[in-house]
């Protein structure tokens, strides 16, 4: 084994840890890094201290299209496409960077689930590749939002100028909880 | 503050906007030479050319940059209608932050195509 290849497995690894700490499960780490199976589970369990998720991915576009989900998911593409566009890196760099930013501005809860976890945000950029979401402007105020392309041709307000008469309701629990 | 004069008054003003202006150069410069430069570019909402160029400035020719009755940054929310958006009541108070965070990563991404559109 030459130099090289011991200092690119050396960054793989350190990508691959970045990747596992931003909660990204075996499916992203499989496709986005170089490393054996065994060495990313090995590696996955060490950091987490457990087994990753089994499983299939969580595999559909409608989530997306959800009032909530579809706010976060704007947010986080948004950033991402800015990122990608001026970096001219392989998209899952920029999608890391992206995601960190995202998570500055939508902080979780303490023992809360983030809106848009990390590996939905994977799928999210699966999905925007083959067209099967794209983006659409709200007609109020100018902002760029995930859309099915069903959608696309429509006159688009987004959930944050109208919000649906189910979020107030939403919100009124989380607030009586907390009291 | 009423028995002032007016000269001190906007003496006092000028000096303030220097004040800024300098704060955000230096602020500027700390995201870019600190953090990361895409992320900053992101954050100041600037072009990566400008990051560049503002990135080696020295403290002398940020301190001449900022030396104006003017302010040097400009507020990237420039539709009073989108203002409105973003400051009325809403029954998802909790979200409206977003909401400015879209807006403002929308406005850069159209600035990113203008760009693109003029090379």
């Amino acid at each position: 084994m030459n130099e090289k290849s011991i200092l690119d497995e050396i960054y793989e690894t350190q990508f691959a840890m970045e990747l596992i700490s931003s909660g990204a499960r075996m499916q992203v780490l499989e496709s986005e890094t170089s490393l054996s199976r065994r060495k990313l589970l090995r590696l996955y369990k060490e950091i987490k201290g457990c087994s990753p998720a089994k499983g299939m991915l969580p595999f559909s576009p409608d989530w997306f299209m959800s009032w909530e989900q579809n706010i976060h998911s704007s947010l986080f593409y948004n950033i991402y496409l800015y990122l990608h566009k001026t970096e001219k890196k392989r998209p899952i760099e920029s999608l890391l960077k992206a995601y960190r930013l995202y998570s500055e501005q939508c902080p979780c809860e303490p023992g809360e689930k983030p809106v848009l976890e990390f590996t939905r945000a994977w799928t999210l950029l699966r999905f925007t590749d083959c067209d099967m979401l794209e983006q659409i402007t709200c007609s109020v105020c100018g902002g760029r939002f995930i859309s099915a392309p069903r959608y696309i041709n429509t006159l688009f307000t987004c959930s944050l100028c109208h919000p649906p008469s189910r979020a107030s309701k939403k919100n009124c629990a989380k607030a009586h909880l907390s009291h | 503050m009423q028995n002032l004069h007016p000269q001190n008054t906007i003496n006092e003003q000028i000096q303030n906007i220097n004040d800024l202006n300098l704060s955000y150069l230096l602020l500027a410069q700390q995201l870019i030479n600190q953090g990361d430069k895409d992320a900053a570019s992101f954050r100041l909402g600037l072009p990566e050319p400008l990051i560049n160029v503002l990135k080696d400035l020295s403290i002398s020719q940020l301190v001449k940059l900022a030396s104006t009755n003017q302010v040097i940054c400009q507020l990237r929310i420039n539709s009073e209608a989108v203002i409105n958006f973003l400051t009325k009541d809403s029954r998802i108070d909790a979200l409206q932050h977003i909401h400015t965070g879209i807006i403002l990563s929308t406005d850069i991404l159209h600035s990113l195509s203008g760009q693109n559109l003029a090379k």
